[in-house]
């Protein structure tokens, strides 16, 4: 997507600054003394909006591809979390490591437990206002919305210190709204689900 | 070719003198002056607000005030700038031009307009007197999101009066729209059709257009939120927090154009005048702001992408397609000063400062329209750097050469170049300094409305960057005071027409007569009734 977006949005800068500047050195007055009158040329109006209306439907394209990776992603899901928000803080449960609850504490942010490099699903919800569940290295985030569960999947890459973050201002301590990813390999994690749920080893 | 002037008729009842005839003036140039004060009253509060914020934010931990004071602050402060400063100036342009552009002799509705005033004076003030209560002002920022927003969230009358406020200035700000809307339709000189209308009137119909559609669904949404607060159910369960928000940006996103295209059209008819050349691409101008405006009212959906309650992809398609109108603005003004012979005074620095600068803010602009790239980058200070490009590198600096434009035509008296262009450069360096780091941290992960962040983040050296960049800014505003002050002590005399102006507005004295024009007016031949005047030959069209 950034590979896409940031060359053409950098592209239509230099052709914009380039030509402001070229008109400004070149028909400045003392050298460009006689204005041309003015002559509306529609034929070219037209190609150009063409053009504009081309690459935006080029970037349209490329969006809804995009978004249908993002948001329909089918790979079966490998982990499942429950992720509940409230004012102010987060608890993070796991259905298949039942008794196990990561929650914000007066002293720590909590931190999430995944597995990394697998498809993991996030069931959100909020238990009082909208917030929003942000992970920056995942460059993914969905609100938790008053009344609803939002569900979405994402692929967490390896990383012991992830950060995120709610993202929907939420009041006194949003500021404070902070967790941790752990997202681990496959014997890491197991090593971890079985420390975490007590079951010998 | 002569205008009747109207006979002379006395009033019924003695005029009234002295302040009470300054505040209660029906003329659309008192109006607007007045406005335009008020506005800049706001614009100060709102811009101290902005600095202890940043000053907050220049370093980890809590160093200026508490958190809740830093929400009072960006509440104050978005709440502030959008409904009290940058809506109102823009709308006060075309109160105190477009009936001077068209060739009347007084706005239409000349009460309904004052009401507008009074309206959005008592609105703004209502909205700052809610620091006072108990609860303090409105902390549910400037949108005022549901259920964050209700009386569990945020208790008190500070938020209910905030909202009251709000409801206030929107109701003066459609009142100022439909009488400009009225004075486009019914008050146009003989010989002025549609076509011939300059470009900055053009600007103001589409604006006013959408102001008429939009603004009232803000007023559903506030009116709804007020009942809310005080006890009947309005927005219950997930339908209702997505319906509050379906009301607000429906009114929302349009606004930002309200803030923006009067700009759009005083920039292109700066770029013209000072280029010494009639305006390129007219009837583009005309259809594109019309294409914007029609489209700007089916895209509200693309602030709410990660909500899971919207049609991504729809609000995704029709916000991608407001490139191509905004594309079509840039044409005509580099079609425009490609020819020219460009004078590069104030008025023109900014207003190429405006098109230059505001690029970024609408290119990333079609970045936030992608909802794969919004995912990531929503609620984070990336978007607070993309509407201030718009918002401040944009409007503000459409502002400012509007206003130094026009300042001669309304005082009579010129304000100081060199002060000017102190002023543009210091605002540059100011504004680029302050928002372009927040393009990186946010896309680094930096959340919005955080009165904080740790050291660990490593977000502490753009964040000084972007605290003394806002002092630079800081600086330039300083040097705009000066000038006026200068300006004001040296008066140096502008006359009828200091620029070589294209539009009626330079066709009478500075300031303008009560009713703004005491000759005849010259023959409307085209859409530069004084490039006519002067045998400038007419535009191919």
């Amino acid at each position: 997507m950034q590979a896409v977006y940031l060359p053409v949005a950098l592209a239509v800068v230099v052709v914009v600054w380039v030509l402001i500047g070229f008109a400004v050195v070149r028909y400045r007055a003392g050298r460009h003394d006689t204005p041309r009158p003015t002559r509306d040329r529609n034929a070219l109006e037209i190609a150009i909006a063409t053009l504009l209306a081309a690459i935006v439907a080029g970037l349209v394209a490329v969006t809804f591809s995009a978004n249908a990776r993002e948001t329909e992603n089918d790979d079966p899901v490998r982990f499942r979390v429950e992720a509940l928000a409230y004012k102010w803080g987060w608890q993070f449960t796991y259905p298949s490591l039942p008794g196990v609850v990561d929650r914000t504490t007066e002293s720590r942010p909590p931190i999430l437990h995944v597995p990394a490099g697998t498809t993991v699903e996030v069931v959100l919800r909020t238990q009082d206002v909208t917030h929003a569940f942000w992970v920056p290295a995942v460059r993914f985030k969905s609100d938790a919305w008053t009344g609803a569960v939002n569900r979405f999947r994402v692929v967490f890459p390896p990383g012991d210190h992830l950060s995120g973050h709610c993202a929907q201002y939420c009041g006194l301590r949003h500021s404070d709204m902070t967790f941790t990813v752990h997202a681990m390999g496959a014997a890491e994690f197991r090593a971890w689900a079985r420390r975490a749920t007590g079951r010998p080893a | 070719m002569s205008v009747v002037a109207p006979a002379p008729t006395r009033p019924p009842y003695a005029p009234l003198r002295g302040v009470a005839g300054t505040l209660f003036a029906t003329d659309h140039k008192a109006v607007a002056g007045r406005t335009f004060v008020l506005a800049f009253v706001f614009f100060l509060g709102g811009g101290v607000l902005a600095l202890l914020m940043r000053t907050e934010l220049m370093a980890p931990g809590m160093q200026v005030t508490s958190r809740t004071g830093y929400d009072e602050m960006f509440s104050m402060h978005g709440a502030t700038m959008i409904y009290l400063f940058v809506t109102p100036v823009a709308l006060a342009l075309g109160t105190y031009f477009v009936p001077l552009q068209v060739g009347a002799a007084e706005i239409a509705g000349p009460r309904v307009n004052l009401l507008g005033f009074w309206l959005y004076a008592l609105g703004g003030l209502i909205v700052w007197l809610s620091w006072f209560p108990r609860n303090g002002a409105g902390q549910a920022a400037w949108t005022a999101e549901y259920p964050f927003s209700d009386s569990t969230s945020l208790p008190g009358t500070g938020m209910d009066i905030w909202i009251v406020g709000v409801s206030l200035a929107t109701v003066g700000a459609i009142l100022w729209a439909g009488c400009q809307l009225a004075t486009i339709v019914a008050r146009r000189a003989p010989g002025m059709t549609l076509l011939r209308m300059p470009v900055f009137t053009w600007a103001m119909l589409a604006t006013c257009l959408m102001t008429v559609a939009s603004f009232p669904s803000l007023l559903g949404a506030m009116g709804g939120l007020l009942l809310d607060r005080h006890g009947v159910e309005v927005f219950p369960g997930a339908g209702g927090a997505a319906a509050y928000q379906h009301l607000f940006w429906f009114y929302g996103h349009p606004v930002v154009y309200t803030m923006f295209f009067p700009f759009v059209g005083v920039a292109l008819e700066i770029l013209a005048t000072f280029s010494r050349r009639r305006v390129f691409g007219y009837k583009g101008v005309a259809l594109s702001l019309l294409a914007f405006a029609a489209l700007s009212s089916a895209v509200w959906g693309h602030h709410m992408f990660t909500t899971g309650q919207v049609s991504n992809l729809y609000f995704s398609l029709t916000s991608h397609m407001l490139a191509v109108p905004a594309g079509m603005e840039y044409v005509a003004a580099i079609g425009t000063l490609i020819g020219g012979a460009l004078l590069l005074r104030t008025p023109m620095l900014f207003a190429l400062g405006f098109f230059a600068q505001f690029l970024i803010g609408g290119l990333t602009g079609i970045y936030v329209a992608s909802p794969p790239l919004d995912y990531h980058v929503h609620d984070s200070y990336f978007v607070v750097a993309h509407f201030h490009y718009t918002l401040f590198a944009g409007s503000v600096f459409g502002l400012f050469a509007a206003i130094y434009h026009w300042w001669p035509k309304v005082t009579g008296i010129m304000l100081g170049e060199r002060l000017g262009k102190l002023q543009f450069w210091l605002l540059v360096l100011g504004t680029n300094l302050t928002f372009f780091p927040m393009f990186l941290v946010g896309y680094d992960g930096m959340p919005r409305r955080v009165a904080d962040y740790r050291a660990s983040d490593g977000w502490t050296g753009l964040n000084l960057l972007e605290t003394l960049g806002s002092y630079v800014v800081a600086l330039g505003m300083l040097a705009f005071a000066a000038n006026v002050v200068a300006s004001w002590l040296a008066a140096r005399p502008a006359g009828p027409d200091p620029w070589g102006g294209q539009t009626l507005e330079w066709a009478t004295s500075s300031p303008p007569p009560r009713h703004n024009f005491d000759g005849p007016l010259p023959p409307i031949r085209s859409a530069e009734p004084l490039m006519d005047l002067r045998g400038v030959p007419e535009a191919s069209r």
